[in-house]
């Protein structure tokens, strides 16, 4: 492997350690079906994941090709394989490279951002085994005591304020068509299409704030 | 035998611990190949190390929601299966509603019935862990190509790198944030995204002079944020 340029390194092993994990995911329907002697009935198991599968492939897709450039290659591996990926193992990578001061999208920016996610995983994988094993009744008074509860109801607006003000705040010039277009546009189609078609409307609003913050620093506007 | 009894079953218990340990191999490998890299980089081991310990302590927060996922999964997949399909890809919406559309394809009622048949009860396995594999499929088939491509492209307009980067970020969250923000009457909503957001901004000018406190900046405003939530819920 010494030979080989980081980049290809961290391509083998996301693929490979992601067949791997596929392959141990898949594990388990086929392992319960010889444990308990019960084959699948493939006719009717085919005919209901095409569409759901279909469904959340398209939307993953466009979800993917937008999150790769920011936090890298070898995060977006891990990050897909352990889910959460919008809501915290993007948040983790940008933070540890704000906390860091590494440039975005640079060789530092993406390990660091390995580095994040990989923990992040960690966090959640322990949090979710002891919760298996005994903390989840511990944890339900505390999460439906009625003062509380709001608090746990909003982590994920209280997540993309605390991540995006910083944000605006560094790059004002750049965040007005990012910021604005999707709440006139969520104002016009409503917020059911608008939930409904998220992936893709992020999607085209990241390529518009692209093509938006390029027009800027051609006319020399930035910095 | 009700399909508990699986979802129960010692078998079951051994498969999705066995299927996670083989989850956190990935972490743990891409973790050397990222320490080895980045000490090729002439980065130190302490601004790693802050990397590490920031993202770990925000991440605690985002996992405490999920925990409450687990709870609501258990009644009808039984204890492990939601432990499994938690920890990896997935969410409780998704596999909730995976759940109850391969039920109803094999003529049930919903996931809730009591005694589904085994063979039915592994087939509902099969689809909820397949159907949200789309975004890992295409990781292992085109992640390489397309990653080069942005390569190319990065490399040709290295000067356009972190204005572009930064546009993405800023698309994708303003895109996520869009129906918090205009969601007018959930004022709790709108009180834990201004007041984590405003409190981001002042603890990233107070940690300019306080060591120390910059990888605890996000966690920290993300709980000043959910608190004001609370707090004006009760106002309301």
């Amino acid at each position: 492997m010494k030979n080989r340029s980081f980049n290809d390194n961290v391509y083998l092993l996301g693929r490979t350690t992601v067949i791997l994990a596929l392959a141990a995911f898949l594990s388990v329907p086929f392992g319960l079906s010889i444990a308990f002697d019960s084959p699948i009935n493939w006719p009717i198991v085919i005919e209901a994941t095409l569409p759901i599968f279909l469904t959340f492939a398209i939307s993953a897709v466009c979800e993917n090709l937008s999150y790769a450039p920011i936090i890298g290659p070898g995060a977006l591996y891990m990050a897909c394989v352990t889910g959460n990926v919008s809501n915290m193992k993007i948040p983790a990578a940008v933070n540890a490279m704000e906390v860091a001061g590494v440039e975005p999208g640079s060789d530092k920016a993406n390990v660091i951002s390995i580095i994040a996610v990989a923990f992040s995983t960690f966090v959640t994988t322990a949090v979710l085994f002891l919760g298996m094993l005994f903390l989840a009744p511990l944890f339900e008074p505390i999460y439906n005591n009625a003062f509380l509860k709001p608090a746990f109801d909003n982590v994920v607006p209280a997540l993309f304020g605390a991540i995006l003000f910083p944000y605006i705040a560094k790059a004002p010039k750049q965040a007005i068509l990012p910021i604005l277009l999707p709440i006139v546009l969520i104002l016009i189609v409503g917020r059911t299409f608008f939930s409904s078609y998220q992936s893709y409307i992020m999607m085209l609003v990241i390529i518009l704030s692209g093509v938006y913050s390029f027009m800027l620093h051609k006319k020399g506007m930035l910095k | 035998m009700s399909h508990l009894n699986i979802a129960n079953s010692t078998v079951m218990a051994l498969l999705c611990g066995f299927t996670i340990l083989v989850v956190l191999l990935q972490p743990v490998l891409f973790l050397i190949l990222g320490i080895r890299r980045g000490r090729e980089l002439g980065m130190t081991d302490e601004e790693m190390r802050e990397a590490a310990v920031s993202s770990a302590v925000f991440s605690i927060f985002p996992s405490l929601p999920i925990i409450i996922s687990y709870l609501i999964l258990v009644p009808s997949l039984g204890r492990y299966f939601p432990w499994l399909r938690l920890s990896v890809v997935g969410s409780a919406s998704y596999e909730t509603m995976a759940a109850n559309m391969a039920a109803e394809a094999f003529g049930l009622e919903s996931i809730s019935v009591p005694n589904i048949p085994t063979d039915i009860f592994i087939g509902i396995v099969f689809v909820v862990t397949v159907c949200i594999l789309g975004g890992n499929i295409f990781n292992i088939f085109f992640l390489k190509t397309y990653d080069r491509k942005v390569q190319v492209l990065k490399g040709k307009n290295a000067a356009l790198v972190p204005v572009i980067t930064t546009a993405m970020f800023l698309g994708m969250y303003g895109t996520m944030a869009s129906p918090y923000l205009t969601n007018v009457s959930n004022y709790p909503a709108l009180a834990a995204i201004f007041g984590a957001g405003i409190s981001a901004l002042i603890i990233g000018r107070i940690s300019k002079t306080v060591k120390g406190l910059k990888e605890f900046s996000l966690a920290l405003s993300m709980v000043i944020g959910m608190l004001l939530s609370c707090v004006v819920n009760q106002m309301i």
